[in-house]
């Protein structure tokens, strides 16, 4: 399994975290984004349109979890707070619904509500990056790769 | 009252306790630092920002009446003495955060005491109150021991948290001065331990530093024994 790259939305819709693991060794079928913000903003799009689409035709307990194109797989995960967690992965990977899960709970809690130094409101994703948030979310990352 | 979950025989040995979240505790603490920023600017520098915007307009008006070319040379020169003197203002704002913060503490560590050491007998000496402090305070406020103590026997004890809880899930993106941002969380506890002690006969300073996330240093001074 593969994970390509991790997106979190704020309540206002706006990004306040991007991180990529392309790295050198990754294959040459990685979904190419590169990393201009406006990646970030499609993203939101897309993700944005399909709960909305999927709550209409399926009423408002039905979530949309994932879709999957030839390339890569998208994996959203929506917290009662109106954050939003989205996964790019390879195609082959189960749920990640899970995962999103845990990193909500473990390190966006943990180290960034909690964060005394972290402000309430994440303007331009700050204190999202602290080394706490990126070393523990790295690892578990790594660790299912 | 504790941090540790509580275990099957509720409140056997004390039947007024209560548990409660010590997610409340924590977001109490994260949010009495910046509290005390905002009510000491507004209590205490009251309209800092249109003050400052009133002495720089000053002077100008005084220096267009006596020559505008002294007026042209003071506009270069209102920069550096105006950030001086914000940051004697900024120095004095932060003393009266800690002032605030640290006699916060101090109440909070009176009336810890007061509840905590009820069913205790009388200690004997300061190195006992001492050691309730490291290990019965310090657990039922930071849900651990201190992990070091060490003392000259003369009056100064420095006490060591390897893993002080406000600390541990404090973290900023690297290379930015998080020490020196840790600081003024050091304040309040701090109140508690002078409280706590003042509480149990001993008047004591306390001064606190953090050299390293998330370990916290106490050096309590003790002014007088008790007689």
């Amino acid at each position: 399994m593969v994970v390509y790259s991790f997106y979190i939305f704020d309540r206002h819709t706006e990004c306040v975290y991007v991180k990529s693991w392309m790295a050198a060794d990754s294959p040459g079928a990685a979904p190419v984004l590169s990393a201009s913000s406006d990646d970030a903003k499609l993203v939101f799009g897309t993700v944005f349109s399909l709960r909305n689409m999927v709550r209409k035709l399926g009423g408002d307990d039905d979530a949309f979890i994932s879709y999957r194109t030839g390339q890569y797989k998208l994996h959203f995960y929506e917290t009662p707070a109106n954050l939003r967690f989205v996964m790019l992965t390879d195609t082959g990977s189960a749920s990640m619904r899970n995962v999103l899960h845990q990193i909500y709970i473990n390190l966006w809690v943990e180290y960034v509500v909690k964060n005394p130094l972290a402000p309430v409101e994440h303007k331009g994703g700050a204190g999202v990056n602290n080394e706490l948030f990126e070393l523990g979310l790295d690892q578990f990352i790594r660790g299912m790769m | 009252m504790s941090l540790s979950p509580p275990m099957p025989p509720f409140n056997s040995t004390d039947p007024t306790a209560s548990f409660l979240s010590s997610s409340a505790l924590d977001f109490l603490l994260i949010e009495l630092v910046p509290l005390a920023q905002r009510v000491t600017s507004q209590r205490d520098f009251p309209s800092s920002s249109s003050s400052s915007a009133a002495t720089t307009q000053n002077p100008d008006n005084k220096h267009d009446s006596a020559s505008s070319h002294h007026h042209r040379k003071s506009d270069s020169h209102h920069p550096p003495a105006a950030d001086s003197l914000k940051k004697i203002d900024d120095e004095e704002h932060l003393d009266a955060v800690h002032l605030r913060l640290e006699s916060q503490g101090y109440r909070v560590g009176q009336g810890l005491v007061e509840r905590f050491s009820r069913d205790r007998p009388r200690f004997n000496d300061t190195l006992d109150v001492i050691k309730f402090l490291c290990k019965d305070l310090w657990s039922l406020v930071f849900g651990k021991n201190i992990d070091n103590l060490k003392t000259n026997h003369r009056g100064v004890y420095v006490l060591t948290d390897n893993a002080f809880r406000p600390f541990s899930r404090m973290s900023t993106e690297t290379g930015s001065q998080a020490v020196l941002r840790a600081q003024p969380f050091l304040w309040f506890p701090c109140g508690i331990i002078r409280g706590a002690l003042a509480a149990l006969g001993i008047s004591a300073t306390v001064q606190a530093e953090v050299n390293e996330l998330p370990a916290a240093i106490f050096q309590i001074k003790t002014i007088a024994a008790k007689p």
